[in-house]
């Protein structure tokens, strides 16, 4: 029975399906601008034609290898591939800055796939249970869920207590544009239609990263060569320095993927906030919290593995119940179903076969990806000696190509250029910008969930702490927020603070 | 100058002739895009609607050797995406999903855009709303739920779309066919048919009427308990559960539905080459099979029976929404 | 007397009051005292707290930056850069529906290429090529709907 399913997900055919898919992947998560989620919506149509396993496998493979691909954009053009890496795309910028960008892309590489491989495996041990817990959530869990992701801006911060609070508000401000949840009153879009689902967040990405490092770069064109680090590193050291780098942080990689795969389980919000609270946790009990949002190695390994073990995460509830967590699991279920397969509980039982082959190619999709990664890092390094005059026009038109890729609109230029100048003005004054992503992320997570709660509970506030994993959820992040609350107190009633010392 | 008359009526007869020749164009429906046709889908990656319409624009995209490209222009409950196909250049490079919003949202105040803002080719799908509890509720059918609504007014709680959505409507709708205050049950506004069957596998409400076909699965799979769908015969996907045509004295129904359609003002010789395309992918076997495989029905109609559908449904649904009170 | 802290915490503290402000003539919720002003509220008057105590903290440090920078002479030249790059965004923006994605995208890249010091026939030999690869990439093999605009007699 096993056998003959690893000679199904195995066979020629199949593997090349799975190459094929991986190198497609690879591609698209690059392009800056688009997105796992495009990528597979390319695909539907090759499926049609497909067998289900080939189908399911070829998916598979596209989503692991463009969530991590998101990295080298993000790493060698500061654009980040999706909401999560935006927790780690500083480290692996600067990283890339200083000349290691093949051993930060590296690093991204291993992780993602040791994070893809713990996320199949405990899909496969335990996804009844986790599909069960993540089912019971409601809006009252998400809410604290996201309340403690929020928690992690304190953590990625980097700046004076009231700039990354005042970074914080910038984000939840943004996030407040486009219609509201509960009577549907659109806020903030003066008049544009293209507003009304709020600021996308590709968009807001390109802009506050991306086009704000442009407008930095074409400022020092005229300074001396020596300032500006080509980066060739020599591909063997940067691979063994890599993996020297992943093995010195075994338990950072191993509590992200875990972490990765149970936090993006939950539907919805699930896999972006995984990535923020394990890059947040990696600081918190790193020996060396300083250099992260400065290029720690470690930052982008916890990142990179708790963003492609969350893809595992995503589709138990996906497949265990039918109810997607995401874009890419939502089209998922609809080339399954096509196939004739049926997602839901039973699917383990009346479709071993199935699941079995889901399984197994995520495993070889998590194992191929290693040698088309590294293609792809050397194949995408090359742009570093590329001169700054000439890649800053082509990030340029790239960036705003991308952008209006998302949504096929000019909104979505307008938008990198107000956000992108924003992003800029923030770094001039050391405003972090790492609490506002997570403003944008999740600020309207937060208040979709709180409205919708309070809806249901009818303007009753302890309705936040009737259910059983509301209430452990909410004193824990009640909790947290006292603990901080009293550190920063002690902070300043201590003359010799060091509230301001870390800009 | 005497021979300008002369000019005039050769120009005239030349003209005469010119149409003569583009009637005659017209009535045979064959015009193809000779570049990529951009289809725009109002609603995100992954809903009914998108995947419905991928299946079309690939299956049309075979039939006129052209790439359909879709775009998922979302936003504002649906008006992004039908101002995008309304406004866009009627020159038959620019198609689209348009849903049964089309007819609902000017009556909500979302937006002056109605059924006639477009072009009209094929219906797509027919979806008719669910009335889906969990598995363990007590309640054995849809009159169950209505006599505790009844009874105590705001206690339940329902959910599916957004505020004003089409199966708020469906909803309210069937709450006010049966005599009961609309806002009886109480609605839970919710990003789409899956974050709301989330809701309800979480306990968070205690009715969804989002689409039979989305519950479908968790239905035959004994998650979800199917009390009834606001259609008048029962589907050929779903012959069990009963219809609350059959179920309630009102015979209460309501369906949403997704069609192609053009920007206003499409030459008609696109608009039934178009509708003659459609038509014909949506007899294949592949397009049947996709339709079974999510649970709905094959649906044949062309431009001329679907407009007098849209106004019919238009009609309809404004005379529904000024007795629930969500008219504006 | 003014330093880049007093001028941030001013912008920050009047975008938040105007955000704050605005947010308040918005609905509230049937049988609620709030609704969809309230995370506008909050977000508003965080700013606006912020925003003061990053003035005050630049009032206390009370010097101007950059002292030592403005005394170098400076080129004029950074600035010229970030404000085309700007203005180029701009054009794109405007331009890319109706002229049409290639002529909105290759003027742009001739002209910072040129205006970044790169040799006039290399910066036309990219601009051609990058704007085709461009194309190929997202309106050829990603099926993005770029926009023709003028050319789109020529469109295939």
């Amino acid at each position: 029975m096993l056998i003959d399913v690893l000679l199904t997900v195995l066979s020629p055919s199949n593997l090349a399906i799975i190459i094929a898919a991986t190198f497609y992947g690879c591609f698209v998560g690059a392009v800056p601008g688009l997105t796992a989620t495009m990528a597979v919506a390319l695909l539907v149509p090759f499926t049609f034609f497909l067998d289900p396993i080939p189908a399911i496998s070829a998916i598979v493979a596209t989503t692991t290898t463009a969530i991590f691909a998101g990295d080298i954009s993000g790493t060698l053009l500061r654009i980040p591939g999706t909401p999560a890496s935006a927790a780690y795309v500083d480290d692996a910028h600067i990283l890339s800055q200083s000349g290691k960008a093949r051993t930060s892309l590296f690093v991204s590489l291993i992780t993602a796939a040791v994070g893809g491989v713990v996320g199949v495996i405990i899909l496969m041990l335990l996804a009844p249970q986790l599909a069960r817990v993540a089912i019971s959530f409601s809006s009252f869990e998400t809410f604290w869920l996201a309340c403690l992701g929020l928690t992690c801006a304190i953590f990625v911060g980097g700046g004076t207590v009231p700039k990354s609070f005042a970074s914080l508000c910038i984000g939840l401000a943004i996030a407040c544009v486009g219609i509201d949840v509960a009577v549907g009153h659109p806020r903030y879009t003066f008049g544009s239609f293209d507003l009304l689902d709020g600021i996308s967040f590709i968009p807001a990405m390109i802009g506050i990263f991306a086009f704000s490092e442009v407008l930095r770069n074409v400022q020092i064109l005229d300074k001396p060569k020596e300032t500006i680090i080509h980066a060739t590193e020599k591909v063997g050291a940067a691979f063994v320095g890599a993996l020297k780098a992943v093995f010195s942080y075994p338990v950072t990689v191993a509590r992200s993927s875990v972490l990765g795969t149970f936090v993006g389980a939950l539907p919805g919000a699930g896999a972006d906030i995984a990535a923020w609270i394990s890059y947040a946790l990696a600081r918190r009990f790193s020996k060396n919290p300083e250099k992260f949002g400065k290029g720690s190695l470690e930052g982008v390994a916890a990142g990179g593995s708790a963003n492609n073990a969350a893809i595992g995460g995503a589709w138990t509830p996906a497949l265990v119940f039918g109810i997607p967590g995401d874009s890419v699991t939502a089209i998922a279920i609809g080339v399954l179903l096509l196939k004739g397969l049926t997602p839901g509980p039973r699917i383990f039982i009346d479709q071993p076969e199935l699941t079995s082959a889901l399984f197994g190619s995520f495993l070889i999709a998590n194992i191929i990806m290693v040698p088309v990664g590294i293609l792809a890092i050397l194949a995408s390094t090359f742009i570093l000696k590329v001169p700054r005059a000439v890649m800053a026009p082509v990030i340029l038109l790239f960036s705003m190509v991308g952008a209006f890729a998302i949504s096929g609109t000019v909104t979505a230029i307008w938008i990198v250029l107000a956000l992108g100048l924003l992003g800029y003005y923030m770094e001039k004054v050391a405003i972090p910008l790492a609490p506002a992503i997570l403003g944008i992320v999740l600020g309207k997570i937060i208040e979709d969930n709180f409205m919708v709660s309070m809806i249901k509970a009818q303007g009753d506030l302890t309705a936040f702490f009737d259910r059983q994993y509301s209430m452990v959820l909410g004193f824990i992040t009640l909790a947290l927020w006292g603990l901080l609350i009293l550190r920063a107190i002690r902070e300043v009633a201590r003359p010799t603070s060091q509230v301001k010392g870390d800009i | 100058m005497t021979t300008k008359p002369l000019n005039t009526l050769l120009g005239a007869t030349a003209l005469a002739f010119g149409a003569l020749v583009a009637t005659q164009a017209a009535a045979e429906c064959d015009w193809k895009p000779d570049r990529a046709v951009t289809y725009v889908v109002p609603w995100g990656a992954g809903g009914g609607t998108d995947a419905n319409s991928r299946m079309i624009a690939s299956l049309l995209s075979q039939e006129f050797g052209q790439p359909f490209n879709v775009v998922n222009r979302t936003g504002g409950n649906g008006v992004t995406g039908h101002s995008a196909l309304a406004r866009a250049k009627p020159d038959g490079y620019t198609v689209g999903a348009a849903t049964v919003e089309i007819n609902t949202m000017h009556w909500v105040g979302l937006t002056d855009l109605t059924y006639k803002n477009i072009s009209p080719i094929a219906l797509v799908d027919v979806v008719p709303a669910g009335f889906t509890v969990k598995a363990g509720s007590p309640f054995n059918s849809v009159q169950e739920v209505l006599d505790v609504a009844k009874a105590e007014p705001g206690k339940l709680t329902a959910s599916g779309t957004s505020q004003g959505g089409i199966w708020h409507l469906a909803l309210a709708g069937l709450l006010n066919a049966e005599g009961i205050d609309p806002e009886a049950i109480r609605w839970i506004p919710s990003k789409g048919a899956a974050p709301a069957m989330k809701e309800l596998m979480a306990d968070g409400v205690d009715v969804v009427t989002v689409a039979q076909s989305e519950a479908k699965t968790l239905i035959e799979q004994g998650e979800l308990k199917g009390l009834g769908y606001m259609h008048t015969e029962r589907m050929a996907a779903l012959p069990d559960i009963p219809t609350t045509a059959e179920q309630l004295d009102s015979g209460w129904t309501l369906a949403a539905f997704i069609t192609v359609s053009g920007p206003e003002g499409m030459d008609p010789e696109v608009v039934c080459s178009y509708e003659k395309a459609a038509l014909k992918v949506m007899a294949s076997p592949e397009w049947a099979e996709f339709k079974a495989s999510r649970g709905s029905d094959v649906v044949l109609m062309g431009t001329s029976d679907l407009s007098a559908m849209l106004e019919k449904s238009d009609a309809a649904l404004g005379e529904t929404i000024k007795a629930i009170g969500l008219a504006k | 007397m003014i330093n880049k802290d007093i001028v941030a915490g001013a912008l920050l503290a009047g975008a938040g009051a105007w955000i704050a402000w605005e947010a308040q003539s918005f609905p509230t919720l049937g049988g609620m005292t709030y609704g969809p002003g309230l995370f506008p509220t909050v977000a508003g008057c965080g700013l606006v707290l912020c925003g003061v105590l990053i003035f005050i903290t630049g009032v206390l440090q009370g010097r101007p930056d950059d002292v030592v920078a403005a005394e170098e002479p400076r080129s004029p030249w950074p600035l010229i850069n970030a404000l085309s790059v700007i203005g180029c965004v701009i054009f794109f923006a405007l331009a890319l529906d109706p002229l049409g994605f290639h002529i909105a995208a290759f003027p742009v890249l001739l002209f910072l290429l040129i205006l970044f010091r790169i040799k006039w026939w290399k910066s036309l030999l990219l601009a051609v090529g990058v704007t085709a690869l461009v194309h190929l990439i997202f309106y050829s093999f990603l099926h993005v709907p770029l926009p023709w605009g003028l050319l789109e007699p020529y469109a295939w």
